[in-house]
C-alpha cells in the first residue's frame, strides 16, 4: 500500500463518480450525485487512515511500528487490528494459503517498497529465507488494543485492500444513506443498491488492460463484494527470477498453475479476495476447492480459456456480449 | 743506492694507510647514514604534526558545521511529528462491522444473508456524532448512474 503522492480526486458530480489513486493503488467511487463529493472527501479521508495504519511502506504507521518491536504487545489503532483480524480469518479460512505473514518474503525478492518504485529488473541478488517458515500468521496475538506478532514480516498486501473497500462502503453508507460502489484496486463492495439493483463492473487483468478497454467481460453485482486477483499485475525480474506478488506460502515462491486472473464474487470483499488468492495459489486444485465450498468463481487460463464454478453460473453474474 | 725505507717499514706504512682510508670511508658513510636519518626523523616528525594540526582543524570545523547545523534543525524541523487528527476517524460500530467474525468467510451459505450489515447509528461513536442528521433517517437517494467500476488484479 501507500500512495507516492496525494492525488486529489477527479469527481463527477453529473453520474455520481469519482475516481483516485490511494493505498498505492486506483479507488473508483460511486454513489448518487448529490452525495457524491461528502462521500469522496470522507473515502479520502478513511483510506488515508488505512494507510497510515496498515502500510508497510511507511516508517510512520502503525504496522510498522509493530514491525520494530516483535515479541512485543503494541498498541496500534483500532484500523489495523481489525485488518489484522480479517487477515487473520481469511488465513484460517484458506488453511494458511492466504498467509499475512510473508512481507519478509517479498521484501527479500525486492518488494520492500511501494510498488510503483520496485525496479522491473533488477541484477541484485535476493536474500529469500531457506525454508519459508509456515504457519507463523497462527502465532500472532490480536488483543482489544495491542498487536503482539511472532518476528517481522507482517504484510495486508492480501486483503488490505479488500477490507478497506469494505471499511468504506459501510462507514458511507452507516453515515451518508445512500448506495455505494467502490473499488479499492478491483476489490469491489456494493451496498445499500435500492431494490438490490446491480451495478456493471468491467473485468480485466490488469487496470492498465482496462484503461485499454482490454477486458474479460463485463458482470453485474447488486450486494456484496466481488475482487479479481492476477498474477499479471505487479510483476517484476529480480537476479534473474521473475516475481509477482501472489507468494505460495508453502513454497515462499511466486505462484505457478494454470490461472492467470480469477474473479470471485462473496458477501465481502475480504471474502471474495481471501477466495480469488486462494484459488491462484491452489493452481489445479482451485477450480475442485472453490466449488466444494460453493464459492462462486470465474478462473481465467494462461491460453484464454475461462472456467467457472457452478455458483457463479447460479448466480447469473456475467453480463451476456 | 740503499732505500730510504725499509721494506717491513714500507709494508706497515701501506697497511696503516688502508686501514686510515678505510676507517675513514666507514666514518663518512656512518655520518653521512646517521645525518639522513636524522633528516628523515625529523621531517616525519613536521609531517605528523602538520596532520595532527590539519585534522585537528578539520574535526573543529566538523564540530562547528554540526553545531550550527543542530541550531538551524531546531528551529527548522526537517522531519515533522504530526499528530494525527484522530486514530479512529471511522466510528467503532461499522469498524466492528468490517471487520466480525465471518467477514472473510467462504462459500455460498456466507453469502446467503450473514453479511456484516451497515452497523446502526448509536449515539456517542464518532461516526454517529459526525453524522448531519442522526434523528430522521435519510431517504435513499436516487441509484447511481451505471457508471462501471473496474475489478483487475492489482
Amino acid at each position: 500500500m501507500t500512495a507516492l503522492a496525494v492525488e486529489h480526486p477527479t469527481i463527477q458530480t453529473h453520474d455520481g463518480s469519482a475516481s483516485w489513486r490511494a493505498l498505492g493503488t486506483y479507488v473508483q467511487l460511486r454513489t448518487a450525485p448529490e452525495l457524491i463529493r461528502a462521500a469522496t472527501a470522507r473515502a479520502v479521508e478513511i483510506l488515508d487512515e488505512v494507510d497510515r495504519a496498515c502500510s508497510r511502506f511507511r516508517a510512520d504507521s502503525d504496522l510498522m511500528a509493530v514491525e520494530r518491536t516483535p515479541g512485543w504487545h503494541t498498541d496500534v489503532s483500532p484500523v489495523l487490528l481489525a485488518a489484522v483480524r480479517v487477515a487473520l480469518e481469511a488465513a484460517r479460512e484458506t488453511d494458511g494459503l492466504v498467509d499475512p505473514m510473508l512481507g519478509g518474503v517479498l521484501a527479500a525478492a525486492g518488494y520492500d517498497r511501494t510498488f510503483a518504485q520496485v525496479p522491473a529488473e533488477s541484477h541484485s541478488p535476493t536474500t529469500l529465507p531457506v525454508p519459508c517458515a509456515r504457519s507463523r500468521w497462527s502465532e500472532v496475538v490480536v488483543t482489544p488494543e495491542a498487536l503482539w506478532t511472532p518476528g517481522p514480516g507482517l504484510d495486508l498486501g492480501a486483503t488490505g485492500k479488500a477490507f478497506a473497500a469494505d471499511l468504506v462502503a459501510l462507514t458511507l453508507h452507516d453515515e451518508l444513506g445512500g448506495p455505494v460502489v467502490i473499488s479499492v484496486g478491483g476489490d469491489v463492495r456494493v451496498v445499500g443498491a435500492p431494490d438490490r439493483q446491480a451495478y456493471s463492473i468491467l473485468l480485466a487483468h490488469t487496470h492498465a488492460d482496462a484503461s485499454d478497454s482490454i477486458t474479460l467481460g463485463t458482470v453485474r453485482l447488486a450486494d456484496g463484494g466481488l475482487a479479481t486477483s492476477s498474477v499479471a499485475a505487479r510483476t517484476w525480474r529480480r537476479d534473474g527470477t521473475q516475481w509477482h506478488h501472489v507468494l505460495d506460502p508453502r513454497s515462499g515462491r511466486p505462484t505457478g498453475g494454470p490461472w492467470i486472473t480469477v474473479t470471485v464474487a462473496a458477501h465481502t470483499a475480504v471474502a471474495a479476495n481471501t477466495a480469488s488468492t486462494a484459488a491462484l495459489v491452489l493452481g489445479d486444485r482451485a477450480v475442485g476447492w472453490l466449488a466444494e465450498r460453493g464459492v462462486a468463481a470465474r478462473l481465467v487460463a494462461a491460453d484464454g480459456s475461462t472456467a467457472r464454478t457452478r455458483q457463479w453460473e447460479l448466480d447469473h453474474l456475467d453480463v451476456a456480449s | 743506492m740503499p732505500a730510504l725505507v725499509s721494506v717491513t717499514a714500507r709494508d706497515r706504512s701501506r697497511r696503516a694507510l688502508q686501514l686510515g682510508t678505510g676507517l675513514l670511508a666507514a666514518a663518512t658513510v656512518a655520518g653521512t647514514g646517521g645525518a639522513t636519518a636524522l633528516a628523515a626523523q625529523e621531517t616525519a616528525r613536521e609531517q605528523r604534526a602538520k596532520a595532527e594540526a590539519k585534522a585537528l582543524a578539520l574535526a573543529a570545523a566538523e564540530a562547528k558545521r554540526y553545531a550550527e547545523e543542530s541550531a538551524w534543525a531546531a528551529t527548522h524541523p526537517v522531519v515533522v511529528v504530526q499528530e494525527r487528527p484522530s486514530r479512529t476517524i471511522v466510528g467503532p460500530p461499522v469498524l466492528v462491522a468490517a471487520s466480525a467474525a465471518g467477514s472473510a468467510r467462504l462459500g455460498s451459505s456466507a453469502r446467503a444473508g450473514s453479511a456484516p450489515a451497515p452497523a446502526a447509528a448509536s449515539a456517542g461513536t464518532a461516526a454517529s456524532a459526525a453524522r448531519p442528521a442522526a434523528a430522521a433517517p435519510v431517504p435513499a437517494p436516487a441509484a447511481p448512474a451505471p457508471a462501471p467500476v473496474t475489478s483487475t488484479g492489482s
